[in-house]
This record gives C-alpha cells, structure tokens and sequence, in this order.
C-alpha cells in the first residue's frame, strides 16, 4: 500500500509545481494612469478643467531654521510634478476638440451624440433629423473620431503603452466622455 | 219443273251424242298422241342437238336478264347425266346499272330420281372455272314473279314437271378463280381468287381476296384473304341462317386513318322468317392502327369484340355489348344502338372506359419511336357516358355526355435535355355535354405537391387549380390559382431566399383554335410582393403581358431577396407598370414605369440616406433597326427629398436630377453601346456620357467617355469638398474658389485591364483664403492624366496640359506669375521645374512627377535648390534673429506622399549665420492630412558666435563659440515636441569667452540649478557685469513635454552647466542629475525671465 502512494504523491507534487512553475506574463497596462490622464483631457476639453497650476506640495515637514535658511538660500526651481501627459500634438488636439465641442454641445444636450463605450462618439436617435443635419453630425462625429484616435494614439505613446492596446486606451477614455455628458 | 230447251236437245238422240263424244275423244287422243310424241321427238331432239338448246337458252335468259346472252358451246346427256358448257357471257346494261358474268367453263353432274311425273332434277358437282362477275349497282337480280307468267309458260312449266322433273336440286357446286368486280355509288368492290364451295348440305364456303375502294379513293380496303362459311342455305325461310367471316391481314387506308394487319371473325347468324339477325364480333384485331389528324397517331394494337342483334323489319342495329381495346392508349365498354329507318336514330353507351393519358400524350407529342414519354402519369382516366345521334339529315340531332375522372395520381414530366423537371399529384375532371358537334367541355384539375424544375434549389414548388369551360375553340377560365415557392435564383454566386407566391385568376378565355388567350388579371402576390396584377393577351403572333402594380412592396421584396445592402432601411410607396409585346417568337417591345414616392432610406451607421424622393424611372424597349438587337432608353428624375452618401448631400428640390440614357445591344457583337447618357444637378453638375460594354468570352470589356462641360467651380467645390470635409480640414472653408471646371475623361478595361485618360479644365479659376495671403488668380489648368493599370502603357504619345497663374501670391513669396507645362504619360504627370521668388532670393523647384495618381498611394517628387536665400527675413517672422543668414542647399529627393500625407526631403541646407553654420537634414512634415502636422528634421550647428546669437535678447549676452546638434526635432503647432539637443562651447583663438551675469541667472533658472549669486556671491556679482567661462556645455532633451537638462562637464564628481576658467569665473552646478522640467514650467521660467527684463528671451 504505501507502495502505491508514493507514486501519488509524487504525480501531486509534480502537478503542483508544475502549475506554479507556469509563467504568468503580465503585461503592464498603467489603467490608472491613463484614467487620470483622460479625465484631465476630457474635462480640459470639455471646459472643468481642474485647478491647474496649483503650487505642488513639497511633502514633508520643514524646521523653522531650515525655512529661514530658505529665504536667504537661492530660489530653487521647483520641478513640478511630471504626470501630465502631454505633448503639442495633444495640445494641438485638444485645441481642436475643444472648439469642435462648442459645436457639438447642443447636440450633446439634445441626445443627437452619444458616447460609446469603445472611446468614440456615435449618432444617438437621430430619426428626425432631416439629412442635412445628419451630415452634419456625421462629418462633426468623423472629425472628432479622427482626432480621438490620434489622442489615444498620442497618450499611448506618451505612457510608453504598446499600439495594440490603444484600444484599451479609448475605453479607459470612453468613461471619461460619458461623464463630461451626463 | 219445266224442262229447258237444252234439255230438250239432249233428249233427241242418244246415240248421236255418243258417237260424237266417242268421235271427239278419239280425235283428242290422236291429238295428245301426237303432241306427245312431237314432244318426245322434240326432246329427243333437243336432247340429241344442244346447240338447239343452247340458243333457246341464250335467248330465255336474254330476255330474262333483259340483256344478251351467249354461249360458246353447251353439251349435256340426260342418259349420261351431265351438262357442260364454255365460254358462257352474261350481259345486262342499262343507263347507269351493269351487269356482266362471264365463266369459262361450266360443268355440272345430273340426275333424275323419283317416279315419272314426280322426278326431281339433281344438280351435282356443279363447277365453275374462271368466272368473273362485273356489277354496276344499283342492279336488281332478275325477279321471275316480278312479271305476270304466259299460259305458255305455266304450259311448258307443268310439261318439264310432268315430262322432266317436278323441280331441280342443287346437291352440290363449287367454283373456282373467280372474280367479281362491284361498283356502286362511286364506291368500288373487287374480289379475286373466289373459291366457293357449297356441299352436299348446302354450307357454302366462299373464300378469295377483296379490296374496296371508295369514289375518289379516299378510302381504300386490302382484304387479302377473306373466307365467308355459312351452315345449311337449305330452308332459310324458316331455319336460321348462320354464317361467319373471317379476315385476315387486311389493311384500311383513309384520310382520318389507317388499320393495318387487320384480322377479324364475325359470326352471323339470320332468321329470315322474322328478319333477326344476330352477329357477334368475336375478334377483330389490328396489329397498327393509326389516326390522321394534324399530327399522325399510331398505337400498335386495337382489337374490338362486340355482339349484338339486327332487326331488318325495324331496321334497327343493337350492340349489346362491345369492348374495344386500343393497344395501351385505351380499354372501352359500353353499348350502341341505332335505328336506320327515318327519322333514324344512333346511340354508343360508353360504360366504361380507361384511357392512359401517357399513351394519349405519347402518341400526340413530338417524341421518336423508342423514347421515353415526356410525360407520364400512373393511372389512367376512368371514361363513361354516351353519345346520342337522332334524325337524319337536316333535322339531326345529336348529343354527347362524356366524363372522364382522372383520381388522384402521380405525374412526371421529363425533358430529354434537362431531365425530369416536373412531378406532382394530379387529378382532374373532363365533361362533355351537349351537341355532339360543338360540345361543352368543362375541365376541372388540380395539382397538389408539384416541384417543377430539374435542379433542386431551382425548383418550384406548388399547387394549382384550374376550372375551365366552354365550347371548342373557345374556353372560359372561372378559376386559375396557384400557391407555392419560389426558386433560389442564382444571382452571381448566391442564390436568392425561396419565396411564398399565390397566382390567382378571376376570369379569363382561352382559344386553342387560334391560340388566343386572354387574362385581364391575374393578381400575384409573392411573401413580399404584394398586389400584381398580370395581364395577358393576344396570341403568338402578337401577345402583350402587362405588369402592374400599387404599394407592392419592391423594395421590401428588393431587400428580401438580398438584392440590396443588408441592414440597410428601404421605405417607399412604388407604383408601377410594365408592357411586353410578343411577336412570332420574338420580344418586340417593352416598357417599364416605376414610381417611388416618399422613397428613403438610410444605412445601419447613419453615413448614407434618402428621405421623401418622388422619383420616377421609365424605360423602354425595343428591337433595333435591324431587327437582331435591343435598344433600352431609360428616363429617371427625382423632384423632392434629399439624399445623403457619406459625406456628400443633394437636395432633391434644388438639384432636381435628371439622367436619360439609350443602351443599345448587339447579340452578334455581344456588345452595349451607351449612348446619350445625360446626368444634370441643377446649377451644380452635368455629366455627358457614352461608351461600349463588351462581353468577351472571360471578362467584360468596356470603353466609357465622360464628359463635364465647364461649369462654375465654386459651387461643385462647395460640394465636394467644403461641405463634406470642413470639419476635417478648416481651411477648406476658409478657401475661395473661382472659375469653371471641365471634364474630359475617356475609360477602358481591356484584358481585365483599367485604362483611364483625361483631362482636367479649370478656367479662370481662383484659390484665394479668406485673409488672402494665399491669392492664386487667373488660373488656367489643362491637367491631363493617364492611367494604364498595371499592364503596359503602349507606344502612345504623351498628353500635354500646363498650369498658368497670372498671378500667384503666397506668404514669403512675392506676387509673380506662374507658368507649368505639364505631361501625361501612363501612371505619370510631369511638370516642367519652375523658380520661385521670395523676399530673400529664389527656390527652385525642379521637374515634378507625380507617380500612381489613380492608384491608392500617389506620390509626387521633385527637387528643391536654393541657391543663396537670404533668411533674416523668414527668420524675423520666426522671432529669431538671423541678420545676414544666407540658407543654400539642395533637397532631392522631395517627395509628397499622399497616401502617408508626408513631405520629405532628403538632403542638406545650410544656413550661414552668427558666424557658423547651421545644418537641417532631411526635413520632412507628417500628418498633412490628420492635423495637426508635424515638422521634423535634425539640425547641426558648428562655429556659432555666441556674442551674435545673443545680442539683443533678454537672455543676456554670452560670448564664446558654440557646437553641437538638434536630433529628432519635431515641431507642432509651432510648438517642439521632441528634441535631443547638445551644445557646447569650444575654444577659438581669439573669441573670448565670457558670459554675463543675466546670462548665467537665466541658464539657471532655464536649467533648474540653483544661481550661483545668492547672498554675498550676489552682491559680490552686482559688482561685476560678466565672468569668464572654460565652457558651457548642456544636453537637453525633450519628450513628452517632459525636459531632461543636464550639463556635460564633469569634474570632481559634479555636473556643470558652466565651467568657470581659472580662479576667476562662475559655475552653474546642476545638482540634480535627474533634472526634470515639464513643459509648463519651462513655459513659466521662459515667462519669468520676460518679465523679469520686459523682453522676449528669444526674439
């Protein structure tokens, strides 16, 4: 009998070891990064943008000698705090949606837009638009997709994030867009 | 009593009397004595001289038959008991009755048997050799008793019974090659080879050859062996007289047909006394009968048994029963009966009776002996009723009911190419009623479970009734229905959905004599297709079918069918209408209408739509000129809605589109000739077109010319390209166009090859922006392109066009006219190199070719020379100090790549400036047509004059030589995006380096180092305006708008950006070895040394 086991145990082991000898590939997707990213260019665009500029905390605490020192010491410039992803494409981009959403706004507001899921605008009901309009929100839809594209692309790169998750990117983003509409 | 006066004479003498009575007798018997014994010597004599007798006979029977008659030679011998005679001819002729018998011998046995006065004459072993019997009917045998007899003859008569014989008996005869030649009416009756025989017991046996023939031989009868046998002739006027024919191998030629190999045996037998007759056909048999009617039918067997009785006294024939068979076409039983005494009557009960309808069709279709039937059906149809002939001559009156009731059976129809393509349940009913001439047929059938067609997908599956009647030729349709599915039709390489249809006629008329036929409606409807009607008329010389119908649902069926864009919405209230005339086989004409109002539809995305059109498409066919080909005009126009595609939008109202267009087909060419195609938008577009499609024998093949008159360029620019695309590109709306554009576009596929050449107009054209600092004016454009596909281009000559600009106004550039020539080649346009004058010198730009202009990935390329460009002026535009900067270079290539919107130059230009040299490198922009564009390039700069770069900034002045390079720089929006910057200063004899105290504070606050002039070092610095430096030496990098700033001087384990020299000087440390800046804040430091000096930091 104990014969018997010993092989058992060995089959166990092995299997054990060999599910945990499996190596797992994670590749690294920074979502939280490219959520603070898209909600600082969503409502930059969007017009709420959050406060900018705001003087970065220096952390830790400071003695009263060291602040008197520091009259007296050279102003140090102060690095801000590189999480921005920016770059003058985006800025370019965002200049550009930005002025497009002035234009697309009433039809935001009238349902006519809707924000999609996969990071793009689509039509909404747009059932009693005469064609016209349609175009219009057809050829306004077109150019802001165009533009959102190259914006994922951009903020892709800027993270260091591999072109073939850019899609992600875009529904990381899409969040942000349903909100700026609601 | 008194006694008389006779009685008296009687009285007077006795004797006397007696003597004279005795006188008397005596005489009397010496009278007797001697007529007898003249009698006897006379028929001693006459028995001892027949010539005697002979011409007394001839001269008896001559005068009997009221005619002549001779007599070669006659012999006889009572004693020896026989008569013979030769050459005996019989003639009796009248005006229009004949008689005529001849026999070459005659012979016959006598005898005498009984006491004398009571002897009977026996006639035995009479022969007859070679007669022939001519008759001319009508003929009447002579009737002795038809006249009054002479007391001669009652004298000869009772001496030849008391003498001779009391009467003659035939005991036996038999005759032999005899003919008989019989006409009568017209009609003409011929027997040869006649052999009689009658025996002892009088049966007669009558056998030979015959053939009939009527007047004008219209009908004619083969009978090559007939044998007639009857029983006892003896005492037919009370015994039965029986008797039995039979025929072989006979043969019946007529108009309406044909018996062969008929063989036959009738039996008869007769009762004169009551004049009953009743015979039965026991068998009558034809090996191959055939009817003539418009086509021959021919069926191998019939045979025909039948029996029943004739009454001669009323004249009246009964069938009891008779059963005729046709091969395997028919079996039929029934009775008849007919009465030939005015008024006359005839009557054929059919009680039963099966017809096998394939057999019917076989005999009646177009199929050679030894094919399968075309059509089969499994059971037969059941036949009964009767037909009913009353009165003779004008007063006749007939009639007819007949059924036939086919029940339910299987059919199949097979085509000898396609196979089987029909098979269904069948059963119909036929009646018959009414005059027998012109009956009323009534015809019900139905079919249940049908698949017609031979391949599976392409099989039609229904059920039909039909209920027709009428009088032939003409039919009534009371009924005409049919339900079933539609095929799956292959449409290129699929087949369309199977589809419900239901055909339904309320009335309708058929002629089969003049095949006419006339459906005023029959309405059709399809599980999609609702409310056709069709309409048929007219027959193959000239039959017209019209289509009609209203809110059908087209587009419903259309979208169903698969035959448009899945997903997509189609909506439209259709009308419409078509003819077709058929003409002795051949489409004559045709016209369709069609109609749409409040036609919309729109795709799944939203990208392509219609609402509300009213449109309507005519078209017309016909035969060409020649009678081979076709000619379709087609007419279309729209009036209301609007449309959309894509990007591009009409307005029905304002456009008013119209399209006419004329395609001819020639089947000997196999080709369509397009002609006088006209496509109009109002105040927008027109399109004049024609070409030829061919159909080769693997792909088509197609010439098409194309033409644009001018026309007003800014509204199609608009059109095309403003409104579509402004949003893309902005500046597209801010762009004002003039002049008129032209087409003219020649299009071919040959050899599954695309050819397309043209020429683009544009004339008088202007470009101008709104601010007008782009002002293209009097353009005049003659573009010719050529694309040969990628085959080939052939040997033909280059088209030529040019470019001319009056007057060409850009930024940098001075107003000047512009003049290309240009050149089409296959895939190619060239333009002559042309120069170009700015502010500060010329470019030249040398020949363009642009390269795939109808392909996907256009590229342009040409060449750029400068030769000595003064640049202050661009640079000042720039804010950049650049005082007596001379650029010169050359880039070749300089390539536009439409599909990658990238313009590229590969080459160097060189800026002299400051005192050095400044390099750009391979200059290209990207994403020209996805903005923003970016301009990327790599700079080298060596030997520049520090004191000269900074003079007259706010940044503060610096002397020195300064090297090093700009990699990967990319500028958007005026913006750098990316760069990977050295510079570093190196020594020149005889520049001095120094660098001012503003310079130094500013390198620090740009470099994020501390300064070193705070506190006492501060105060100490106000005291002096610069210091001497070793070097300065920064790397900065930009990316992300992120800065990375660093100083390359190392020394004792620290990181200057400015190395002083010697005792004396400044350094500028940078602490930080990860010195990062976000753009933003090198905004705001850039921002605060401005404002710190109320200058720009760079001009």
């Amino acid at each position: 009998m104990h014969r018997k086991r010993a092989p058992l145990k060995l089959v166990f082991l092995f299997s054990v070891l060999f599910i945990f000898a499996c190596v797992t590939i994670n590749i690294y997707f920074p979502a939280e990064k490219v959520e603070s990213v898209a909600d600082k260019i969503v409502h930059e665009i969007r017009g709420k943008t959050p406060p900018q500029g705001a003087p970065a905390k220096t952390g830790g605490k400071h003695s009263g000698i060291e602040k008197a020192l520091q009259i007296f010491s050279p102003a140090v410039a102060q690095a801000a705090e590189v999480t921005d992803v920016s770059n003058p494409t985006i800025r370019a981009l965002k200049k550009r949606m930005r002025k497009r959403y002035a234009q697309m706004k009433p039809y935001y507001t009238k349902g006519l837009f809707k924000e999609g899921d996969d990071g793009y605008v689509a039509l909404g009901n747009a059932g009693g638009l005469n064609l016209k309009t349609r175009r219009l929100l057809n050829a306004l839809a077109e150019a802001e997709n165009k533009d959102r594209q190259t914006l994922y692309s951009e903020v892709a790169k800027a993270l260091k994030i591999s072109p073939d998750q850019v899609d992600k990117v875009a529904t990381i983003f899409a969040k942000q867009w349903q909100q700026s509409v609601r | 009593m008194q006694p008389t006066p006779a009685n008296d004479h009687s009285a007077v003498d006795p004797g006397r009397s007696r003597r004279i009575v005795k006188r008397l007798l005596l005489t009397g018997t010496a009278l007797v004595l001697f007529a007898l014994s003249m009698l006897a010597l006379a028929l001693i004599y006459y028995s001892r001289h027949p010539q005697a007798v002979k011409t007394l006979l001839e001269k008896a029977v001559a005068g009997a038959i009221h005619g002549s008659c001779s007599i070669d030679d006659l012999s006889y011998s009572i004693r020896r008991g026989y008569v013979r005679a030769r050459g005996i001819h019989l003639k009796s002729e009248s005006e229009n009755r004949s008689f005529d018998l001849q026999a070459a011998n005659f012979a016959a046995g006598l005898a005498l048997n009984g006491p004398f006065g009571a002897r009977r004459l026996v006639i035995r072993s009479v022969s007859v050799e070679n007669f022939a019997i001519v008759l001319n009917l009508p003929w009447h045998w002579p009737n002795p008793s038809a006249g009054k007899a002479t007391r001669m003859q009652h004298l000869l008569t009772r001496l030849r019974r008391f003498w001779l014989f009391k009467e003659a008996v035939l005991s036996s005869a038999f005759a032999t090659s005899g003919s008989l030649r019989l006409g009568a009416s017209g009609w003409k009756l011929t027997t040869d080879n006649l052999n009689a025989w009658l025996d002892t017991k009088w049966r007669l046996r009558l056998g030979g050859s015959a053939a009939v023939q009527s007047a004008a031989g219209a009908i004619r009868a083969v009978v090559p062996q007939f044998l007639i046998t009857t029983g006892s002739l003896r005492d037919t006027g009370t015994r039965p007289l029986s008797a039995q024919l039979q025929i072989s191998a006979a043969n019946l030629h007529s108009a309406a047909g044909t018996l062969e190999t008929v063989t036959a045996a009738i039996q008869l037998s007769y009762l004169p006394r009551r004049r009953r007759a009743s015979w039965e056909i026991r068998r009558l048999d034809c090996r191959r009968a055939a009817i003539h009617t418009q086509r021959a039918l021919s069926f191998k067997t019939l045979s025909l048994q039948a029996h029943g009785t004739w009454d001669a006294a009323a004249a009246r024939l009964r069938i009891l029963r008779w059963n005729l068979k046709a091969g395997t076409l028919a079996a039929l039983t029934g009775n008849a009966a007919a009465t030939l005494k005015p008024p006359g009557m005839l009557y054929v009960g059919l009680q039963t009776g099966s017809l096998h309808i394939t057999n019917l069709v076989r005999l009646l279709g177009p199929q050679a002996a030894g094919q399968p039937p075309g059509l089969r059906i499994s059971k037969p149809m059941a036949l009964g009723g009767w037909l009913r002939l009353s009165g003779l001559g004008q007063k006749q009156r007939t009639a007819i009911h007949l059924t036939g009731r086919l029940p339910t059976a299987q059919v199949h129809y097979t085509n000898a190419r396609r196979g089987e393509i029909l098979r269904s349940l069948l059963s119909s009913t036929i009646r018959m009623d009414g005059a027998l001439g012109n009956p009323r047929i009534s015809l019900t059938a139905d079919l249940q479970q049908a698949v017609f067609g031979s391949r599976p997908h392409q099989a039609i599956h229904f059920s039909a009734a039909l209920r027709a009647s009428g009088h032939y030729p003409g039919f009534e349709l009371s009924q005409l229905t049919a339900a079933g599915t539609t095929p799956a039709l292959p449409i290129g390489r699929r087949f369309l959905p199977r589809m419900g249809f239901e055909l339904s006629l309320a009335r309708g008329r058929i002629d089969v004599q003049r095949r006419q036929l006339d459906l005023p409606d029959v309405a059709v409807a399809l599980d999609t297709l609702k409310n056709l009607h069709l309409a048929v008329s007219g027959g193959p010389a000239h039959l017209r079918i019209t289509l009609h119908g209203a809110g059908s649902r087209l587009l419903h069926a259309a979208a169903t069918l698969h035959l448009l864009p899945p997903a997509w919405q189609f909506k439209a209230t259709d009308r419409f209408a078509a003819r077709a005339v058929y003409t002795h086989g051949n489409w004559q004409a045709a016209s369709v209408r069609l109609n749409l109002h409040d036609f919309s539809f729109a795709s799944p995305d939203g990208q392509a739509g219609a609402e509300k059109i009213d449109t309507e498409i005519t078209g017309r066919l016909s035969r060409s000129p020649d009678g081979q080909g076709a000619i379709l005009r087609v007419k279309a126009a729209a009036d209301n809605g609007e449309i959309l595609w894509g990007r591009f939008y009409a307005d029905m109202v304002r456009r008013r589109p119209r399209l006419s267009a004329a395609l001819a087909y020639n089947p000997h060419t196999r080709t369509v000739a397009l002609t006088k195609l006209r496509l109009s938008l109002k105040d927008l577009l027109q399109v004049q077109a024609h070409g030829t499609i061919a159909a080769p024998p693997r792909a088509p093949e197609l010439t098409l010319g194309l033409k644009v008159p001018p026309t007003a360029a800014a509204p199609l620019f608009k059109w095309l390209a403003v409104d579509p695309f402004r949003f893309d590109l902005p500046v597209l709306a801010s762009l004002q166009i003039g002049g008129r554009l032209g087409l003219d576009l020649n299009l071919s596929r040959r050899q599954r090859r695309w050819r397309m050449k043209g020429r683009l107009l544009w004339q008088r054209g202007r470009l101008a922006t709104k601010d007008k600092r782009v002002d293209l004016q009097d353009i005049n454009l003659d573009l010719p392109f050529w694309d040969a596909g990628a085959g080939p281009a052939g040997n033909n000559a280059a088209l030529s066009g040019h470019l001319r600009i009056r007057r060409l106004r850009m930024p940098y550039l001075h107003p000047q006219p512009l003049s290309l020539r240009l050149l089409a080649a296959p895939g190619r346009i060239s333009a002559s190199g042309f120069t170009l004058e700015t502010a500060g010198g010329k470019l030249h730009l040398d020949r363009l070719t642009a390269d795939h202009i109808c392909g996907t990935q256009p590229v342009i390329e040409t060449s750029l020379t400068i030769p000595a460009l003064q640049v202050e002026g661009l640079a000042a535009r720039a804010h950049i100090p650049a005082a007596n900067a001379i650029a010169s270079g050359k880039l070749a290539p300089l390539v536009m790549d439409f599909a990658h919107g990238r313009l590229s130059g590969r080459g160097t230009i060189r800026i002299a400036a400051y005192g050095g040299t400044i390099k750009l490198h391979n200059p290209a922009v990207v994403s020209l047509f996805s903005p923003p564009p970016a301009l990327m390039l790599d700079v080298a700069f060596g030997g520049i004059n520090l004191d000269k770069l900074t003079a007259g900034t706010s940044f503060g002045r610096i002397e020195g030589i300064l090297n090093g390079h700009i990699r990967h720089l990319e500028i958007v929006d005026g913006q750098p995006q990316r760069f990977d910057l050295l510079a570093e200063t190196v020594k020149r004899k005889g520049v001095p380096q120094k660098i001012s105290v503003k310079a130094v504070e500013n390198i620090s606050r740009i470099g994020g180092v501390p300064s070193p002039f705070v506190g006492l070092a501060g105060v100490f610095a106000g005291l002096l305006k610069s210091f001497g430096y070793r070097k300065i030496g920064v790397r900065a990098t930009l990316k992300n708008d992120v800065f990375h700033i660093n100083g390359t001087i190392r020394e004792g384990g620290r990181e200057y950006l400015v190395k002083r020299g010697g005792l004396s000087g400044v350094d500028v440390v940078n602490w930080n070895p990860d010195n990062r800046i976000s753009f933003t804040d090198m905004l705001k430091r850039l921002e605060r040394i401005r404002s710190a000096y109320g200058r720009p930091v760079v001009k």
